[in-house]
C-alpha cells in the first residue's frame, strides 16, 4: 500500500441559516494517496467546494467545521495546529485552485503585487527568485509571463485569470493541490495545457491532488480514484476504471448514464430527475431514495453507509446484490 | 510572439497620477482652488503681515473695494482681503484635523467591527450609535460656551468626536459586503494572516470611499466651526470667517447698505470655493484608487 497524503476524517460541515444549520457535508472519510489524483464528483450544490475549502480549514462564513480531522502525512491534524501554523501551512503544503479563481484576485493590486505579498506572508527570503517562478510557470501555461505579471486582474480576460489562478496555485510548490474545476472557463487549446501540466507535475513532483470536475471525460483522463459526492455524503469511491466501468451505487450509475455517449443509443443517456435534498437538521433513511428506482422500506428506515464491495471498491446503498452493475437506471 | 504564437499576452495600461487629475477641465479647476487654498494657509502671513494687516485704521471703515482693498474694507477699516487670506490658515486646520480624526476613527471602528464580527461587533455599533444620536451642534454650543476656550484643538475634537459615528457605520457595512467577495475569501486560503486581510485587502479596497469621506469631513468641519463662530460662542477672532460673517451680518449694518457687501460675501464665498474645489475632484479619488475605473492612456 502506499503512503496518504492526507486522510479526511469523519468531516461534518455545516451553513447556518434561518432555517437552521445546513449540513454541506456530512461525515465524509477521503483518503489522498501520495502521488495521486483523486476525483471528486457528484451534483452542483453536493459539497465538493466545501470540502476541499475544509481541507485548509478556510470554510467561509457562514460556514463551520463541526467536527472532523484533516490529517497531513509529517504534519498531523490540521485543525489541531495553532492559528498561525495553520496559516503558515495552507499554500505552502497544500493549495487550491479555486472555483472562482477568476474573481480570486485582488483587483487593486497587480499580479506581481500580489505574488510578493504572498511572499511576505509566507517569509520567502526570495521574493525575487519567486516572480521570476511565476514567470516561468505561466510561460508553461501559454500565458506571457512577464506582461501577465505586470497587470491588473481586470486586464486579464477569464481564462487568463483562471490560469493565473493556477499559477499561484503551483508557485509554492505544495505536496497536495486541490483543483476546483480548474478547466471550466477554458477553450480545449488551454484546457489541453492546463491538464498536460497537472500531469506532468504530478509526474515530475509527485504531487498528489484532489480534482474537482463536472467534465467526467476529464476525470477519466487524469484521477486515479473517484469519489461520488450525493448530498455532502459520499456514496461510492472506486479506482477510476471500476468506477467508470462498474458503477454500484445507483447515483453513480445514473450520473455516468447522463454523459452523452458518441456511439449507442441516444436515449440510454437519460439523466436523473428531481434535484438532491436540502440537508437541514436530522435526517433519516438514504437521501437519494426519493430520485432512486430501487428505493425500498428499507431505505426509508436507515441510512446506507459505506461499505466495501470490492478492494478499493466502496458503495453506501442497501440494493448493490439485488441490481449490478449492469442494470439500467 | 513568432516562435509560440500561442502564447496570450494582456494589454497592459500604465496611467500616472497626472493623467487622472488632468484629464479632466473640472478636475484641474478643482486641484487649483485647493492649491490656492494650501497656499493662502501657507503664505498668508507674508502676504498680508497681520501686524500691519489687521490694523484698525478708522479713516476707511466701510470702504467699498478699491486697488489697494479688492474687497473692500470691514467696521475697523481693515481689508476684507486681508481678513480672508489671514482666516484661511486656521478654518482649514481644524477642518483638516477634525476630518483627519473622523476618518481614523470611524475607519478603525467599522473596520474592526465589520471583520471581527460577534460580540465585539455588536459593542462598538452599540457606542457608535451613542455617538451618532448626540445632536452634534447643540453640543458644540453647549460645550464651547461652557468651556468658553478659543482652542482649536478643542473644537477639532468636539467636531470629530459628534462625527465619525456615520462613518463608521458605513465602513463596517463596506467590510460586511467585501468579505462576501472571492479574492478575500481566497486571501485566507492563500494563508495570508487576519491583519493582513483587514488591512492590506479589505481597507484598500474602500480607500476611495474613505479618501471621499475625508474630503467632505473637511467642509463638514468647516461649516460647524464657521457656524459656531458666527453664532458669537468663542472669543473674538477677527480673521476667523465665522466672526467675520458675524461682524459683517450683526454689527456692522452690512445687510442694509450695498457699500460693505464684500463685507458678508467674503467669507461665504471663501467657504463655497474651497467646497466646489472639494467636490470638482472627488470624482478623481475613484479612479486613484481603483486602476479598474482609469480610462484611456497609452500601453506599455
Ligand atoms: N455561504 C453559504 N451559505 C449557506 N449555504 C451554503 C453556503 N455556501 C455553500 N452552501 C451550501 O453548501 C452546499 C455545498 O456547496 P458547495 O459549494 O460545496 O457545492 P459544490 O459541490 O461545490 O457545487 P458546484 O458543483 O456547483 O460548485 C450547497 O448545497 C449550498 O447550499
Ligand atoms: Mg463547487
Amino acid at each position: 500500500m502506499s503512503e496518504v497524503a492526507v486522510a479526511v476524517d469523519d468531516l461534518v460541515v455545516e451553513f447556518s441559516s434561518d432555517e437552521g444549520p445546513v449540513r454541506a457535508v456530512d461525515r465524509v472519510n477521503l483518503q489522498l494517496e501520495r502521488g495521486k489524483i483523486l476525483g471528486l464528483i457528484g451534483e452542483s450544490g453536493c459539497g465538493k467546494t466545501t470540502v476541499a475549502h475544509a481541507m485548509l480549514n478556510a470554510v467561509a462564513e457562514p460556514g463551520r467545521i463541526v467536527r472532523g480531522r484533516i490529517h497531513y502525512a509529517g504534519h498531523g491534524d490540521l485543525l489541531g495546529m495553532s492559528e498561525e501554523a495553520q496559516r503558515l501551512f495552507r499554500w505552502q503544503h497544500v493549495s487550491v485552485v479555486f472555483q472562482a479563481s477568476q474573481n480570486t484576485l485582488n483587483p487593486l493590486q497587480r499580479i506581481e503585487a500580489q505574488i510578493r505579498e504572498l511572499a511576505r506572508a509566507h517569509r520567502i527570503s526570495n521574493p525575487n527568485a519567486l516572480v521570476g517562478r511565476a514567470r516561468e510557470i505561466c510561460d508553461r501555461l501559454r500565458l506571457d509571463g512577464r506582461r501577465m505579471l505586470d497587470a491588473y486582474p481586470h486586464q486579464l480576460s477569464g481564462g487568463m485569470r483562471q490560469r493565473v489562478g493556477i499559477m499561484l496555485a503551483l508557485l509554492l510548490q505544495p505536496e497536495i493541490i486541490l483543483f476546483d474545476e480548474p478547466t471550466t472557463a477554458l477553450d480545449s487549446l488551454s484546457q489541453e495545457s492546463v491538464l498536460r501540466i497537472i500531469e506532468e507535475i504530478h509526474a515530475k513532483e509527485g504531487i498528489s491532488g484532489v480534482f474537482i470536475t463536472h467534465d467526467l471525460g476529464i476525470v477519466a483522463e487524469v484521477a486515479d480514484v473517484v469519489a461520488v459526492m450525493y448530498a455532502g455524503r459520499i456514496v461510492e469511491t472506486a479506482p477510476t476504471g471500476t468506477l467508470f466501468n462498474a458503477p454500484r451505487h445507483p447515483y453513480s450509475r445514473a450520473l455516468l448514464n447522463a454523459l452523452p455517449r458518441l456511439t449507442g443509443d441516444p436515449r440510454a443517456a437519460k439523466g436523473l430527475t428531481g434535484a438532491p435534498p436540502k440537508v437541514v437538521g436530522e435526517v433519516a433513511g438514504c437521501l437519494f431514495r426519493e430520485r432512486c428506482r430501487f428505493q425500498t422500506a428499507q431505505c426509508k428506515m436507515a441510512e446506507p453507509v459505506l461499505t466495501s464491495v470490492d478492494a478499493d471498491h466502496r458503495v453506501a446503498c442497501f440494493k448493490i446484490n439485488e441490481e449490478d452493475g449492469r442494470a439500467s437506471v | 510572439m513568432t516562435s509560440v504564437p500561442a502564447v496570450e499576452r494582456p494589454r497592459v495600461v500604465h496611467h500616472g497620477l497626472g493623467r487622472i487629475f488632468f484629464s479632466k477641465p473640472i478636475r484641474v479647476l478643482g486641484l487649483s482652488i485647493i492649491l490656492l487654498y494650501i497656499l493662502m494657509a501657507l503664505l498668508g502671513p507674508v502676504i498680508f503681515p497681520p501686524q500691519i494687516a489687521l490694523v484698525a485704521n478708522p479713516a476707511k471703515v466701510f470702504q467699498g473695494p478699491t486697488w489697494a482693498d479688492p474687497l473692500g474694507t470691514d467696521f475697523q477699516g481693515v481689508s476684507v482681503l486681508a481678513e480672508v487670506v489671514l482666516g484661511a490658515r486656521g478654518v482649514l486646520m481644524v477642518g483638516i484635523a477634525a476630518a483627519f480624526f473622523i476618518v481614523v476613527l470611524g475607519v478603525l471602528v467599522g473596520l474592526v467591527a465589520g471583520f471581527v464580527g460577534g460580540l465585539v461587533d455588536t459593542v462598538l455599533m452599540r457606542v457608535t450609535d451613542l455617538f451618532i444620536a448626540v445632536p452634534q451642534f447643540p453640543l458644540l454650543l453647549l460645550v464651547a460656551s461652557i468651556l468658553n476656550t478659543s482652542s482649536p484643538w478643542m473644537l477639532v475634537l468636539m467636531l470629530s468626536l459628534t462625527s465619525w459615528g456615520a462613518l463608521a457605520r458605513s465602513v463596517r457595512s463596506q467590510v460586511l459586503s467585501l468579505r462576501e467577495r472571492d479574492f478575500v475569501e481566497a486571501a485566507r486560503g492563500l494563508g495570508l494572516g487576519t491583519r493582513n486581510i483587514a488591512f492590506k485587502v479589505i481597507l484598500p479596497n474602500m480607500l476611495s470611499y474613505v479618501a471621499m469621506n475625508f474630503m467632505i469631513s473637511i467642509t463638514g468641519a468647516i461649516y460647524a466651526e464657521v457656524g459656531l463662530l458666527f453664532l458669537g460662542v468663542t472669543p473674538f477672532n477677527p480673521d476667523n470667517w465665522g466672526v467675520m460673517l458675524r461682524q459683517a451680518a450683526g454689527t456692522s449694518g452690512a445687510l442694509y447698505t450695498t457699500k460693505s457687501m464684500f463685507y458678508v460675501l467674503a467669507p461665504l464665498l471663501a467657504i463655497l470655493l474651497l467646497q466646489s474645489g472639494i467636490i470638482f475632484v472627488l470624482g478623481a479619488l475613484d479612479e486613484v484608487f481603483n486602476p479598474r475605473l482609469r480610462k484611456g492612456g497609452a500601453r506599455a
